[in-house]
């Protein structure tokens, strides 16, 4: 049980860490970052909340980040290495599900999918009731 | 400013904060955020959302050792867990319409209070005379785990554990309503609560920390409190600092790691009270 779990979490950690390493890469080389903020001059344009401004300064959804990644926008790439990183907490649960269900462990079956739905459901469906979304 | 420079001065400090998050059992939020904010005047959202990544990079950066190594007790992480993610959306939820400042001065007294108890148990290398409750013996919590200091594997008893999930409950909630510390609760709840050990504690939450952030980050992000340019040198630098503090953990003592955790107690609820009397940070 062990091993599997930690391995899983190693994977997602080297998977995140390579996807935000080549979008600092792809930032550098092409001095920009795709959006509005300008990351070879001075950054403090890229300091703010892309709720201050009208222009898109780095996308937050998940059609904004497909889009951008179509375009090699090093942001986007970026935020498909942090959705990865949020992913590993929930892809271990859902390892923990399978290896005790191996197990025949009715108890924490019943426990663990409980906290997987949970975490599915503030993924998915929590963020896109409007009054949470500030 | 170049921008090389805060990517780098984030990257060191995230390093940091990854190392003292993983042996601690806390996200390494509580140094990041206050550096984002006081030197860099990052707006507060968005130091948030770099401490809820921050959270789960220490926690996925971490467990994989302490996983491998059979210092977490998976099962008491992910029974609790049902309180604390619960909790956590909670807490995000309705976060926007909550005067923080009032929870940051309670969650700093709370912090400040609980520093006594554990001064009292700073000598104390091995919880003693702790027999189980009805609940960790249907569930089967009680376990041991290989101490690589005392060169032997010690088993442990868990105690008070509705008391433990109560806790938890809350910790989720803070957690997911101010986006950092609930770690420091965790470690309390299990430790002081459940009376595992100091060492088992600080794993273990680790390893939940990363789920109770989870359950709200998706929440953070869809709201645009992710910068990319602020997050990637933290994930960065807190991956590979909770890479190293898992190294300094498996060979220290318990009463190390509470001293450790004590000291850090007391940074977190200084940060707090300031937050409280509106010290942006």
């Amino acid at each position: 049980m062990e091993l599997l779990l930690s391995r899983t979490l190693l994977y997602g950690v080297l998977a995140s860490t390579g996807i935000i390493v080549i979008g600092l890469v792809l930032m550098s080389a092409s001095g920009s970052t795709g959006y509005a903020c300008d990351s070879s001059g001075d950054p403090s344009s890229c300091l703010l909340s892309s709720t201050d401004v009208t222009t898109q300064l780095y996308p937050s959804s998940l059609g904004s980040i497909f889009s951008g990644l179509l375009a090699l926008k090093p942001f986007a790439v970026i935020q498909l290495g942090v959705i990865v990183l949020l992913a590993t907490p929930v892809v271990r649960v859902g390892t923990s599900l399978v290896l005790f269900a191996d197990e025949k462990d009715r108890a924490f079956v019943a426990i663990t999918l409980f906290v997987l739905v949970v975490l599915i459901f503030s993924f998915f469906v929590v963020p896109s009731i409007p009054i949470f979304k500030a | 400013m170049a921008p090389l420079f805060f990517l780098l001065f984030m990257f060191a400090t995230a390093i940091a904060a990854g190392i003292v998050g993983a042996i601690v059992g806390i996200g390494g939020g509580l140094l990041v955020t206050p550096v984002l904010t006081i030197i860099f005047g990052v707006d507060i959202h968005l130091a948030i959302g770099a401490s809820i990544i921050s959270i789960i990079a220490t926690s996925s950066g971490g467990a994989a050792a302490y996983v491998r190594d059979r210092v977490t007790n998976i099962r008491v992480g992910m029974f609790l867990e049902i309180a604390t993610t619960v909790g956590a959306i909670t807490g995000a939820a309705v976060a926007a319409y909550i005067n923080s400042q009032v929870l940051f001065a309670l969650f700093g007294i709370i912090l400040m209070l609980s520093i006594l108890p554990s001064i009292r148990k700073r000598k104390e290398e091995l919880p003693e005379n702790v027999e189980n409750d009805s609940w960790s013996n249907k569930l089967k919590l009680s376990t041991s785990y290989p101490d690589q200091r005392l060169k032997r594997e010690v088993p442990y008893k868990v105690t008070r554990t509705p008391i433990g999930l109560g806790i938890m409950y809350v910790a989720g909630l803070i957690s997911g309503l101010l986006g950092i510390g609930s770690g420091a609760f965790k470690v309390l709840a299990m430790e002081g609560a459940m009376r595992l050990p100091m060492k088992v504690s600080t794993t273990t939450s680790n390893f939940m920390i990363g789920v109770t952030a989870a359950a709200s980050a998706g929440i953070y992000f869809v709201r645009g409190d992710v910068n990319p340019f602020i997050v990637a040198p933290v994930a960065l630098g807190i991956l590979l600092g909770a890479n190293l503090g898992t190294r300094i953990l498996l060979k220290a003592k318990n009463t190390t790691v509470r001293y450790v955790f004590i000291f850090v107690l007391f940074g977190i609820a200084v940060e707090m009270i300031a937050k409280a009397l509106g010290v942006g940070i």
